[in-house]
């Protein structure tokens, strides 16, 4: 049950990471398998089933813009971030990093919180 | 590429309309360039199973392409019953089925009423209906959801699959979906003409071999919806499916025969009626149902010819596909 639980969560926690890492690797232009590598090489698994859908929404939403092109002797789609998606991109890290520290912050306090109930025994 | 070839194939009817193509040809690319990258990192062109196990990391063509549809509901009582994926196509049958079991009561309601039957109650026995459909499909949606769940291996490509032209697949699917959707959408209709003890069949009521005969046309109803569900999944299972066409079939005109040799299909309310009431009875036993069930064993017969036509058929190509492959 709890490992039902634990995959549920890290599911809803992965999932705005992804669109927050997928928009920032499309700072540069890249196609889907690319892409998919690339975010890969980071630690970022992602599967086609997940990333391809999430390409067109992000798409949908204005904040990719594409472009059909042939490179090696094959027709791709190339994906980059769009203005909206650079502005969007920006106000998310900013909002990720005020997360990551008050997450630190309130980890800090209980750990420290717990360290003092250890060593007083109260 | 031939199992490339054969999921996408599988994929593409699935996919949204409106961007089918652009969808579908930026899967083709990228899974193409995948694939020539594994075989150039192997320095040898991949083998089918090599290929089924990248595919596999896709996921299955319905998944995947659910993953596409605008509608991204889910159907939840205290759990997920029906995720993501399959609530799209768990709608679009909902409502096609719906939409088949209305037309086909307006048209039986508007024939009952010109024979000078009106029903009295038309909305209730509809409504009846419609939720019978509506409990059959979501349980069989919130089961094939469940065993995705526990048993996504099942859902994977079948690494055995010889191979087979897509056109036959689609073809194949796509039946089992419409005879899937007529059958439930028949069954609930069936189910309340056979099932009560009491039918009025003005100026009598149905003969008691109709409530006996429940239980095999249920059974054949049951196998026949098991064979459809089973096609959706395994459309290249061909000798599977005609064998079980056939075995229906021969069913079919056993049960008929079976239905015809008792005689009185439409009997007597009670037994004060009048001596013209009587001959009604008669002439609609002899005309309607005696004609009526010879007519439907000849067609079923001559069905059952077919399907031995066709049984003989597929396991000649199976034979010769198998020797080819050996």
């Amino acid at each position: 049950m709890s490992g039902t639980n634990f995959e549920n969560l890290r599911l809803e926690l992965r999932r705005g990471c992804l669109v927050l890492a997928v928009l920032a690797e499309l700072r540069v232009e890249r196609y889907g398998y690319t892409l998919r590598k690339s975010l890969a090489n980071h630690g970022i698994e992602i599967d086609e089933g997940t990333l391809y859908p999430l390409l067109r929404r992000l798409e949908g939403q204005g904040l990719l813009g594409s472009e059909w092109r042939e490179e090696e002797k094959r027709q791709k789609r190339f994906y980059r971030l769009s203005p909206d998606g650079e502005l969007i991109l920006e106000q998310l890290l900013a909002e990720w990093q005020t997360l990551g520290l008050s997450i630190s912050e309130i980890l800090k306090e209980t750990h420290d919180g717990s360290t003092r109930t250890l060593l007083t025994g109260s | 590429m031939e199992v490339l070839e054969r999921y996408l194939q599988a994929v593409k009817p699935l996919l949204p309309r409106d961007q089918r193509e652009d969808i579908f040809a930026e899967l083709e690319s990228d899974l193409r360039s995948q694939f020539e990258e594994r075989a150039s990192e192997l320095g040898r062109s991949l083998t089918e199973a090599e290929q089924e196990e990248l595919l596999k990391e896709v996921g299955h063509p319905l998944i995947l392409a659910g993953r596409y549809q605008p509608n991204r509901g889910t159907l939840t009582f205290g759990r997920e019953l029906i995720g993501a994926e399959l609530f799209p196509f768990y709608q679009r049958v909902l409502t096609l089925l719906m939409g088949i079991t209305g037309l086909f009561h307006i048209a039986l309601l508007i024939v009952i009423g010109a024979l000078g039957n009106p029903d009295p109650n038309p909305i209730g026995g509809l409504i009846v209906h419609l939720g019978v459909q509506f409990a059959i499909v979501t349980g069989l949606f919130a089961f094939i959801q469940h065993d995705l769940v526990k048993n996504p291996e099942r859902y994977a490509l079948h690494g055995k699959t010889p191979p087979r032209q897509p056109d036959s697949i689609r073809k194949a699917r796509f039946e089992a979906v419409m005879q899937l959707i007529v059958l439930l959408a028949v069954f609930p209709w069936v189910h309340s003409v056979l099932w009560p003890t009491y039918v009025a069949f003005p100026p009598g009521r149905l003969g008691p071999i109709w409530h006996s005969s429940y239980g095999f046309v249920l059974a054949l109803f049951l196998v026949d919806i098991a064979q459809s569900v089973f096609s959706i999944f395994r459309p290249d299972a061909a000798r599977i499916r005609a064998t079980v066409r056939l075995t229906l079939t021969a069913s079919w005109i056993v049960l008929l025969g079976f239905i015809l040799g008792a005689g009185n299909w439409v009997v007597l309310p009670h037994q004060s009626v009048t001596v013209r009431k009587a001959a009604e009875i008669s002439s609609i036993n002899h005309y309607v149902f005696y004609y009526g069930l010879i007519g439907t064993i000849v067609g079923a017969s001559i069905q059952l010819l077919f399907d031995i036509a066709k049984l003989v058929r597929v396991s000649k190509q199976e034979s010769v596909r198998l020797s080819g492959a050996r």
